[in-house]
Order: C-alpha cells, then sequence, then structure tokens
C-alpha cells in the first residue's frame, strides 16, 4: 500500500472508526455498569441490613410481650407457690425463654421458674442481674451472654427486665427473663451481603453487642472501625468497604452490614474487559476483510486503471486493454476507457492513412508536375510547329505550356482560386487540341461569383483528360467537351461534359475506386481522395454516364474563401 | 502477503476462543483441613473458625480427620486422598511429627501448599505455622499453679504418651518455672493414652502411688478432664489444685465447682480461621510477611469466667447448639 492510496486511507480510517466506537461504547459502558453495580452493592446492603434490623426488633417485640404478659400475671399473685408455679409453667410452655427471676434490691433470687431438671447453685456472680436494666422506663434488652445460673448449663441468652410491684411482697421488685437468642445469633451469623459481606450488631456506645467473629474481635485478630460506625445511621463507603448502617426502633442497637465494594464490581468488570477485548480482535477482523474487499472493488480496478493509462501514455499504438471487473462505477469507467482506446487508436490509424495519401498525392502531383510523356509529347508538337515554320502556334503552345507548369506547381500550395484552375484547364486543353487538331472542341462556362473561391489544383485537368482518352471517339469529328463551374446553394460545382462513347455503370464505378495504373497522371480517384480529404465527405466527384450518348462528370466543393483556409 | 493475513486472522481468533473460555464463573479454591479429631469441643471450635474463614473468602473447604489422636496412618491416608483430589491447599494438624514428613513432601512437590496449625512436623515445607505458643502456656500454666500458693507444692504430671509436640512444650514451659521456685517441686509424672478414660485411670494410679500430690498438672483437653474427674472421685477436689488446658464443658464444671482451679484456654476459633485465612492467601499468592504466628493461652479462673471478652472464648455461640 502506498503511503496516500485510497487502501492505506480507508485501512486507517476504519480502524480508527472502530478503535474509537470500541473504546467510546467501553468506557461509556463501564461507567454506567460500574455505577449500576455500585448502587446494587449499596441497595443489597440496605436490604440486607433492613431485614436483619427488622427480625432482630420482631425477636425482641416478642420478648417484650412474654415479659409484660408475665408482669400482668403475676402483679396479683397470692402465694410463693402459685408465683413459683406460674413462672415454671411461663417457661415450660414457652421454648425460647430459659428462665424468669424475680429478684430483691441486691439481686438475691426471691422466687424463679425454670425448665425441669435445672438446678440452682451458688456462685460468685449473677450476670443475669443487670440494674442498668431495671432502670429504664421502656424495656431495655442486655446484650447476649451466657447465663450462668444453673449447673451445668451455661446457653447464650440476652435478657429483659422491668420494675414490678408484687402485691405478695408489698414491694417493688425486679423482674428479669433469660431468653435464648442461640436462634437469633445463628441467623445473623448467616447473613451473607455478596460473597464476602456480613452483619454485625453495636449499641449506641460504639461497644459490639454482637459479631459472627467475635472471638477473632476480642482476641484482637479482626477489628472493626468503630470510630466510623459509632454513631452511623445510613451508608458510608470507607475505601473499598460499604457499611450500612440501621438503627433498632427503640434506638439502642444499630444493626451494621458490611460488604465490599470490589469484589461484587471488579469482578463482574473484569469478565465485561475481556469481552470488549473479544470484541475489539473481532472488529479488526473484520476491518481487515472489509479491506481487502474493498481493495478488490474499488482500490485495485482504479490503481490497474491508472496503470494501464500509464501504459497507454507511453505505447499508445500496441496497447491493448482489458476491461476490469468491480464496483458499477469502475466496470463503466474501465469500458469507457477502453472505448475511447479503441476510438484514438482507429483515429490515428485514418489520420496516418491521410498522411500516406496526401503524401502520395503530392508524389503524385509532383511526376505531373514533370510528367515526361505529356513534356515530350508537347515538345515534340512545339519542334514539330517550328519545322513546319507554324510560329505562331508554337508561341501559344510555348505559353501554354509554361503556364500550365506554373499554375501545377502553385508554388507548392494544394488549394488555388477556382480562376486559376480553369486557367489550368484552358491551357491543358488548348495544348491537346494542337495535338488531337479537330477531333473535339471544348467550352467553359464559369460564373464570375465562384471564380474567388478556392478549390484543389488539378481537379479539371485529369478529369479533362480522361474524356479526352477515353470518351472522345476519334472516328466522329464532333466531340464536344463543356466544362462549367457556378454555385449551387453552399456549393460550387463543375462539371465536365462531353458526348462520347460513354461507359458502363461499372466502369463509372471502378474509376472512382481504382488508381490508374499508367504514368498519364493522377486520375479522378485521386482528384476524389483529395477533394474528400480536404474538405469532406460529402463534397467529391459524381460520374454519370450513358454508352454511346456522354459522360458528364460532377465535382462539388464548399464555398472557401481566403480567411477559412488552414492549410 | 496473503498467507501472513491469513495467519494472523487465525492467531486472533484464536485469542478471542480463549477469552471466551475465561468467562463465566471462576474456579474456587478447594482447601482441605485435617486434624488430629473431629469430635471434640477443642476440634469443633477449630472447624467453626474453618467455616467462618471459608464462607468469608468463597472457598470450598473439607474437614477432616481421624477417629483418635494417635491414628496417624488415617491422617496419612487422609493427605494421600487430598493429593489426589488435587486440593489447593492442606491445614494440617499432625499426629506425629515425624511419620507424616514424606507424605507432606509429596503434597507439597505437586504445588499444594501446606499449613500448619496447632501441632506441626519436623520439617520446613510448611509456609504458615499457627499454633498456641506451647512453651508460653506452660510457662503460664506454671505461674497459674505457683501463684497464691499457700504451701509447698508438690506436683504430679498428667501428660500424654506419642509424639505430639504441644504436650512435650508445655511441659517443658511449665518444668523450668517450676525449677526456678523452691517451694514446688514435681514429684511424680504419669504417661497416658489420649482417652479421658485412660487419663482418668492413670491419674488414680498417680495419686495412689503418690499419696503427698497436692498439685495436679494436665497439658490437654483429654488429660485435663480425666486428671480432674479423677480428683473429684478420690474427693479431693478441695485438697488439690489443678491446672488444665482446654475448655471441654466437664472441665468447666469442675473448674465451677473448685475442682479445678485454672484452665488455660486457646482461641481455637482463632486457629481454624486464620488457617484457611493464610491457606486462601498462599493460593491467590498475596505475600505473607508472618509465617509464624503465635497464638496466647488465656489463663480461665473462677475471677474471670463470665467476663465479656472470657466468656465468648470460653463457651462459643457455636458450641450450645
Amino acid at each position: 500500500m502506498k503511503k496516500n492510496s485510497i487502501s492505506g486511507f480507508l485501512t486507517i480510517l476504519i480502524s480508527v472508526m472502530c478503535i474509537v466506537l470500541t473504546a467510546t461504547t467501553t468506557i461509556m459502558f463501564t461507567i454506567v455498569y460500574r455505577n449500576s453495580l455500585h448502587r446494587t452493592a449499596i441497595i443489597n446492603s440496605e436490604q440486607a441490613v433492613s431485614q436483619v434490623t427488622n427480625t432482630i426488633e420482631i425477636y425482641a417485640q416478642e420478648m417484650k410481650n412474654d415479659l409484660k404478659m408475665v408482669e400482668k400475671e403475676i402483679q396479683w399473685v397470692a402465694s410463693p407457690e402459685e408465683l413459683r408455679d406460674y413462672l415454671n409453667h411461663m417457661v415450660q410452655i414457652n421454648s425460647g425463654c430459659v428462665s424468669v427471676m424475680i429478684y430483691d434490691e441486691e439481686g438475691n433470687i426471691l422466687e424463679y421458674g425454670a425448665d425441669e431438671g435445672y438446678i440452682m447453685e451458688k456462685q460468685t456472680e449473677d450476670i443475669s442481674f443487670l440494674p442498668d436494666l431495671f432502670s429504664e422506663a421502656e424495656y431495655e434488652i442486655s446484650a447476649p451472654h451466657v447465663q450462668n445460673i444453673f449447673k451445668e448449663s451455661y446457653p447464650w441468652v440476652a435478657t429483659i427486665g422491668n420494675k414490678i410491684y408484687l402485691e405478695l411482697y408489698k414491694k417493688e421488685l425486679y423482674v428479669a427473663m433469660d431468653v435464648e437468642v442461640l436462634s437469633i445469633l445463628s441467623y445473623v451469623d448467616n447473613v451473607s451481603i455478596g460473597q464476602r459481606g456480613y452483619c454485625f450488631v453495636i449499641d449506641k456506645y460504639g461497644n459490639m453487642v454482637y459479631h459472627p467473629q467475635q472471638q477473632l474481635i476480642y482476641s484482637g485478630i479482626k477489628n472493626e472501625n468503630m470510630n466510623l460506625l459509632a454513631n452511623l445511621e445510613g451508608e458510608t463507603i470507607a475505601g473499598d468497604i460499604i457499611y450500612s448502617a440501621h438503627a433498632l426502633e427503640d434506638g439502642h442497637w444499630t444493626v451494621v452490614g458490611v460488604s465490599y465494594m470490589d469484589e461484587l464490581v471488579t469482578d463482574k468488570l473484569k469478565e465485561l474487559w475481556w469481552l470488549i477485548i473479544i470484541e475489539l480482535l473481532l472488529c479488526i477482523v473484520i476491518s481487515i476483510i472489509t479491506v481487502k474487499a474493498f481493495n478488490r472493488k474499488i482500490s485495485s480496478p482504479v490503481q490497474n486503471l491508472i496503470n494501464a493509462m500509464k501504459n497507454f501514455e507511453q505505447n499508445m499504438e500496441e496497447f491493448r486493454y482489458r476491461t476490469e471487473k468491480g464496483v458499477y462505477e469502475m466496470q463503466i469507467l474501465s469500458e469507457s476507457f477502453e472505448h475511447m482506446v479503441k476510438r484514438l487508436q482507429e483515429l490515428m490509424e485514418q489520420v496516418k492513412r491521410e498522411e500516406i495519401l496526401l503524401r502520395k498525392t503530392e508524389l503524385k502531383a509532383l511526376q505531373t508536375q514533370i510528367n515526361p510523356h505529356f513534356l515530350y509529347n508537347t515538345l515534340d508538337s512545339i519542334q514539330w510547329m517550328c519545322e513546319r515554320n507554324k510560329a505562331d502556334q508554337a508561341v501559344k503552345m510555348v505559353g501554354a505550356l509554361s503556364r500550365l507548369f506554373r499554375i501545377s506547381i502553385s508554388k507548392g500550395k494544394e488549394l488555388i482560386t477556382i480562376a486559376d484552375e480553369i486557367e489550368h484547364a484552358k491551357n491543358y486543353m488548348l495544348i491537346q487540341t494542337f495535338r488531337y487538331t479537330n477531333q473535339f472542341t471544348y467550352h467553359f462556362e464559369a460564373e464570375e461569383e465562384v471564380l474567388h473561391y478556392f478549390c484543389n489544383k488539378i481537379t479539371l485537368q485529369p478529369i479533362i483528360e480522361n474524356a479526352i482518352i477515353h470518351g472522345i471517339n476519334p472516328a466522329y469529328e464532333d466531340g464536344e467537351i463543356l466544362v462549367t463551374a457556378r454555385q449551387e446553394k453552399d456549393y460550387v460545382v463543375f462539371t465536365v461534359s462531353d458526348n462520347g462513347m460513354g461507359m458502363t455503370e461499372e466502369q463509372c464505378r471502378s474509376i472512382l475506386k481504382h488508381d490508374t495504373n499508367d504514368s498519364h497522371g493522377i486520375g479522378i480517384k485521386n482528384v476524389n481522395d483529395r477533394i474528400k480529404i480536404y474538405f469532406g465527405e460529402e463534397y467529391g466527384i459524381q460520374v454519370e454516364s450513358k454508352m454511346d450518348v456522354g459522360t458528364t462528370i460532377t465535382i462539388k466543393f464548399p464555398k472557401v474563401t481566403e480567411g477559412n483556409i488552414n492549410i | 502477503m496473503k498467507k501472513k493475513v491469513s495467519l494472523c486472522l487465525m492467531v486472533l481468533l484464536m485469542i478471542s476462543l480463549k477469552g471466551c473460555s475465561r468467562l463465566g464463573t471462576q474456579d474456587k479454591a478447594q482447601i482441605t483441613v485435617i486434624t488430629k479429631a473431629t469430635d471434640t469441643d477443642f476440634w469443633q471450635a477449630v472447624r467453626n473458625g474453618c467455616n467462618s474463614a471459608a464462607s468469608e473468602y468463597n472457598v470450598d473447604l473439607l474437614f477432616q480427620g481421624p477417629d483418635g489422636e494417635e491414628d496417624f496412618e488415617t491422617q496419612n491416608r487422609l493427605i494421600e486422598e487430598a493429593i489426589e483430589r488435587e486440593s489447593d491447599a492442606i491445614v494440617l494438624s499432625a499426629i506425629d511429627r515425624d511419620h507424616s514428613i514424606e507424605i507432606i513432601q509429596k503434597a507439597a512437590s505437586r504445588g499444594i501448599y501446606i499449613v500448619i496449625i496447632d501441632s506441626g512436623i519436623n520439617s520446613d515445607i510448611p509456609e504458615v505455622i499457627i499454633s498456641t505458643d506451647n512453651y508460653a502456656s506452660g510457662k503460664k500454666a506454671g505461674e497459674a499453679m505457683v501463684e497464691g500458693a499457700s504451701e509447698t507444692l508438690r506436683i504430679g504430671i498428667v501428660n500424654m504418651a506419642g509424639g505430639t509436640a504441644n504436650g512435650q512444650e508445655r511441659e517443658l514451659g511449665f518444668t523450668d518455672v517450676i525449677e526456678n521456685i523452691e517451694d514446688a517441686e514435681i514429684i511424680g509424672k504419669v504417661s497416658v493414652d489420649s482417652n479421658m478414660e485412660s487419663a482418668r485411670q492413670g491419674t488414680l494410679e498417680l495419686l495412689e502411688h503418690y499419696p503427698e500430690i497436692n498439685a495436679v498438672i494436665a497439658f490437654n483437653e483429654y488429660t485435663t478432664v480425666g486428671a480432674g474427674t479423677a480428683i473429684e472421685e478420690a474427693g479431693l477436689g478441695n485438697k488439690i489444685k489443678m491446672i488444665g488446658f482446654d475448655n471441654n464443658t466437664i472441665a468447666i464444671e469442675l473448674l465451677k465447682n473448685g475442682t479445678i482451679d485454672g484452665l488455660l484456654v486457646q482461641n481455637q476459633f482463632a486457629i481454624g480461621y486464620l488457617g484457611v485465612e493464610n491457606a486462601y492467601n498462599l493460593i491467590n499468592g498475596k505475600y505473607i510477611d508472618d509465617r509464624d504466628i503465635y497464638m496466647e493461652a488465656t489463663l480461665v479462673n473462677l475471677d474471670n469466667l463470665f467476663e465479656e471478652s472470657i466468656e465468648k472464648l470460653v463457651f462459643p455461640v457455636e458450641k450450645s447448639r
């Protein structure tokens, strides 16, 4: 591919287009896709956290309802046994409830309810007795903790408690219910957001309430960004981590969801990039194929045409052209070129032929100008006249001969005035009458108006010669030759008529077709050719003849003035 | 020219097809965890840690172990199976320090990453080792034994026979502390098999043989439970000060009723978690600068048993399921 060629330009164009299109599509799509994935990631996070929050709230609500129910029932209980029975009954029918305690102010257990087989034991500290719980107006639930009240039983529970006035003891006491949280903690453990995301719960002071990997948190192996999360509500993004926070209704705890932006987005983007690279490669493949097709249909034919033109320039005559295949326009171009080449070659051929003919004619004219036969015959005559003392006639002959040759030469010009041409013919006739004495008579009739027009020289003489040699019958003495010159519309018309032997049609035709072989002169065909070469096909000679009647030869010329000669 | 172009086109098409095949889900990493046993509280807690890391890093996890803590042949067989499965990594707690070296070398030669948790092997091959600092925890146990002792300590040791290094290192840490204390001396020692019954029997025999023993040290879960049970049976709970290891439920009970005076508790969840996490990082070619991770054992006694941080360690949530 040359620089700046069609092919090169097109390849660059298509490649650039492909790259630009692919790049912009990719970038746009990536941005939109990435944003949408981000949004989706954040929404996922929000939804998961929301769901966890709801679940925990429901759980908490149930605990509150249960405690309320207990409170309602035990307020008016009449005896410790009744109290104990009720509490045991409560625990037994409620599978989530592990125990209910009635505490006094110091944390001593006055009564309690528990499942069968649970034995209370003395211990250093009852961590289910949490005074904080009892001091709030609303129901507050403790963080999950291990229950250490019963022997060999250490379930994870949450405690909900309240102050209550018991008629039985006639004072305000504390009632605390321990509810197992294994199921809710399991639930939080199993929450996943994306591949790696999870949830945990913190309180309003920024302490950890529950974390699925709490053993790692407490041993310092893992850390959550508590500074950031302490008072968070809604989403925040730190680096590639999305935090979603949602506070529980009562505002004591907040559920925090953690998910990772990169894993959700980057993996999908990697897939996308692979797709795009494949698309780009396919684009390149397609552009190569397209360019090759274009080459075949357009650029190659164009290049071939250019080469053909160059070749034609260098060798016009021998050039042969074969049309190209390609698109419609190329084929038309190609065919037109072929026609042009052929036409040019024809024209050149024609010019050559005409050149040759003209040269031949010139040659012949030159020959005629010094026609030996004619010359020595005439000189013979002149000598004869001189010997016979016919000096007048000799003078006339010499004069006629010299004028004849002067006009024949005409300083080398091909076109002369009709006046001169007639003069030439007259001189020839004069000479010929001396030679063919009394065999014929002649007349010239020329209109004044045509005399200044131009015509080919040596037009009349060969025709007159023909009339004399072939037309006039020496047996009869009344041969007449009439030469006229007149104008007819836009033409100048000569006629040479005789009343001689006439010709057959075939002879008429053959005069115009064959060059004369004899050395007598140019011949009628030559005259006809010269006229046609100079003036065109519509001018020239016509032959009419009737056997034994006579022959009329008509010569047509255009009206040529000195101004429009361009020899 | 035509040939060159066709060749280019072929190459381009091939790259495209290869790209296509890379699309879709990528393969999950496959990690096999092989422990000394699977059914004790200790190893269950380790398993929970492993699972937590497995779900966090989206890893295919297989948790396996023989039935008894002495069956290293089964362990080797499990390692062989992991090699055949073309596991990406093996997290191992070795029963025997010497008899698993060959099989581990074979695994490593196949490009499988090796991470050690808890008990290691005598070899340089494992890339990351996560364990409790046994020597340090033995020392802690010694210090706990000595602290607040009102009389001279005459100590009996209950330890496991066999090639496991943990017990030996802990014992070494313990005895190094005791040696430097005037009022403490080690009277006797019994080596038992790795099950509670054998430990209980062994302890009873030790106590019979050396009635003057007023302190007992046991260095792992089985021996702690067995020794504690024996002491309780003999009615010597108040007389004998006992320090043990690990947070078996029975051991906790014995702690609460005063039979056992202190327990060194390991962070099993963390050990399992870190084991799988590091295996995952090795598979992904992440640079790990800390290849020897030592966890501390925590001394748990009646004073701190229900503290917030301790209770989470001693009573894993998963355990109460």
